[in-house]
């Protein structure tokens, strides 16, 4: 999805979007966002709506709704608002203007669908900027989009290359180290870009660039450590370039034991479901790309586990979720095999458990599970903070602070 | 933070009573302690077991690192490898099992690293829990609800093993990462001890005030009086924290024919100055 700066809310989540009026409420734009998130049909959205503006036509605001239902798209609108796109049947025009209750419409297999603002004739000068779901100022939201997309060349990365497929007769081979030293075991580096998060959320400025979000933890080092935390290096005492996973050590010829004919992938894998339009592969019950919105059509393959999202830790840096992490004094780490290392983080107070917490990655699923004596707080957007209870396990959520005590604390920055 | 990690440990191996060559070997040398359980035709188990404890060995010569240890191990299934392809009619192949002290950003933890059906025991506060996880198929049929802990050592094909270092197969060894404590104390063992001698005989003597030495030789000599019916081998190490900044030098001191103490002193790494 992409959308052009302006002065509406526009919402965006795999689930559709919507473009609603500059005063409305942030609280409930939230809530809807949620709905749409969650995967909430078109009725419930709408009725959502009106049941937090009221009940009268007076009351109601003006807005656009499209969301997903299989491949068509249910739209609704009001005020001064166009829909414009392209379908099978032909070019899509619906107006907004000029009508007391509202204009709705299936749209059947639409491959282009945009939202505007009519009074937003500025649009035409201002660059798009890619959005893959949040909550952002809009003139206008570009819902779906042809295969080809044109993109500003400031601020925003390109799309991603379509991801490789391994074949069954493919071997497995040792890894190279990818840009910030961590390497990782996965058939090919540039598996690395399969995952294109140029999200722009309520964050936008952290993500522009999203080489900046990639583990760029330095090595232990205790003398610079002001605020008592380290990450910790796995690796070799003076290997000073960032976080090293253990590597897939490479044998005398490149080719690993030769009596392995069809060699799985090593490292940790998911089954997902590549979308057709952009290659980003999707969790396999989305119904929409999660990166561009198209629907997603074909089986479920299964790939090397993308980059789940960001985290920023205690010490206050990003970093990617691409391992499982565990936090404390002076953690303990269980079973793990060498494709799969934890991060270590020590924050040294004695407040703190010597395990305190730790995230798991099963699947698409970012786990946080409390192992902490005096307990960790989790704040939740748009819930009251509670404690989680003593080895207690939750699905993680943007925008959740995991906090361990003594201003120490582990936030979900982004999810894929 | 800087300070010292004391180390005492014992090990021993044999042959048992039923069999005439041992293919077990035995790495007792601070701060790596590994049992190997060598299989396949014509000797070539031990032949495989001898590579990886020395592969590892060559890695106890300096401060060991969890990547050194994975190389370490890649460099003996390589090895292993050829015996195989040399015309062995079973494949080469051996189990890896046991502790290794690493330092973590300055703290020295335990490595524990297992692949096959060897087994690393840790005896912290008086209690004896087995860390490592079997790759057998008793193990996989534990799991799978279709057999109890108590059927495992009659069951029939409690011999068989579902991952190994070498065979041809990638390797695919688990690692636990524990804090060294105040004090610890962990046992390393090929299945001839386990498969003989009951878990609450073997925990009682852990839990005891002996020494290393004497608990390797009260273990081996409980297996065969059990049957002896496989080689069966046993390390035990015994490790002291001490966190004071006193600096103790390294000292070697052999107290009898298999014990030894070996102080290691730990300092922070390189980036942080000495």
């Amino acid at each position: 999805m992409r959308y052009l700066q302006g002065n509406w809310l526009a919402i965006a989540a795999p689930g559709g979007g919507a473009l609603l009026p500059p005063d409305f409420a942030l609280e409930k734009a939230m809530e809807l966002w949620d709905d749409l998130r969650d995967g909430c049909g078109f009725s419930a959205v709408l009725q959502h709506l009106m049941a937090v503006s009221g009940s009268s036509l007076v009351d109601l605001p003006q807005f656009a709704i499209a969301v997903h239902e299989d491949a068509d798209v249910h739209i609704a609108l009001r005020g001064p608002l166009r829909l414009t796109g392209r379908a099978a049947s032909g070019d899509v025009q619906v107006s907004g203007l000029d009508i007391t209750t509202w204009h709705e419409e299936r749209v059947v297999r639409p491959t282009e669908l945009c939202m505007v603002v009519v009074a937003n004739d500025e649009g035409e000068h201002l660059a798009w900027l890619p959005l893959t779901g949040g909550i952002v100022r809009a003139g206008a939201l570009e819902l779906l989009a042809p295969a080809v997309v044109e993109i500003a060349p400031e601020d925003v990365p390109p799309p991603p290359p379509p991801p490789p497929t391994p074949s069954p007769s493919e071997v497995v081979e040792p890894p190279k180290p990818s840009h910030t030293g961590a390497t990782t075991l996965m058939p090919d580096d540039d598996a690395d870009d399969e995952v294109p998060l140029h999200s722009t959320t309520f964050f936008a400025d952290m993500f522009a660039d999203p080489d900046a979000v990639r583990p760029a933890v330095p090595s232990s080092a205790a003398d610079d450590d002001h605020d008592g935390m380290t990450v910790v290096s796995l690796a070799a005492e003076d290997d000073h370039d960032g976080m090293t996973v253990l590597s897939w050590p490479s044998g005398p010829a490149e080719s690993p034991t030769p009596q392995v004919a069809a060699a799985p992938i090593a490292g940790p894998t998911v089954l997902a479901r590549l979308c057709g339009s952009c290659g980003a592969p999707n969790p396999t019950q989305k119904v929409a790309c999660r990166i561009c919105g198209a629907a997603l059509t074909g089986d479920a393959v299964r790939i090397p586990r993308p980059r789940l999202g960001t985290i920023t830790l205690p010490s206050g840096e990003f970093m990617a979720i691409e391992h499982p992490l565990v936090i404390g004094r002076r953690p303990e780490v269980s079973r793990f095999s060498a494709t799969d290392v934890p991060v270590v983080v020590k924050v040294d107070d004695p407040h703190i458990s010597s395990t305190h917490l730790k995230v798991d990655l099963e699947d698409w699923s970012v786990l946080v599970t409390n192992l902490g004596l005096n307990g960790t707080i989790l704040r939740r957007p748009g819930q009251p903070d509670r404690g989680m209870g003593d080895g207690e396990t939750v699905l993680a959520q943007v925008g959740d602070v995991y906090d361990i005590g003594s201003g120490a604390a582990l936030t979900i920055a982004e999810l894929a | 933070m800087s300070g010292t990690v004391r180390v005492d440990s014992a090990s021993g191996t044999d042959v048992g009573k039923q069999r005439t060559l041992n293919e077990d070997a035995v790495l007792d040398h601070c701060p790596v302690f590994i049992v190997a359980d060598g299989m396949g035709g014509h000797e070539a188990g031990e032949i495989a077991s001898a590579i990886v404890v020395e592969e590892m060995s060559v890695i106890s010569q300096g401060q060991p690192t969890l990547d050194g240890v994975g190389d370490a191990l890649h460099r003996a299934k390589l090895r292993i490898d050829e015996l195989s392809a040399r015309g062995a009619k079973r494949p080469a192949g051996t189990t890896v099992s046991g502790v290794v002290m690493v330092m973590l950003d300055g703290d020295p933890y335990w490595l524990v690293v297992n692949l096959g059906d060897s087994r690393t025991y840790h005896v912290a506060r008086g209690e004896v829990s087995q860390v490592s996880v079997d790759h057998s198929e008793v193990q996989e049929m534990i799991d799978a609800g279709r057999l109890d802990a108590g059927q495992a050592h009659t069951y029939d094909r409690r011999n068989v093993i579902t991952r190994v270092l070498g065979a041809g197969t990638p390797e695919r060894p688990d690692y636990w990462l524990l804090p060294v404590a105040d004090h610890d104390r962990w046992l390393v063992c090929s299945d001839g001890l386990t498969a003989e001698v009951p878990d609450d005989v073997i925990a009682r003597t852990l839990v005891s005030e002996d020494t290393p030495q004497a608990i390797v030789d009260s273990l081996i000599s409980a297996s065969l009086m059990a049957g002896g019916h496989d080689n069966v081998s046993v390390i035990v190490v015994d490790a002291w924290r001490n966190g004071a900044d006193a600096v103790v030098e390294t000292t070697v001191e052999l107290a009898g024919q298999d014990d030894y103490e070996h102080t290691i002193k730990y300092l922070p790494t390189e980036g942080a100055g000495s």
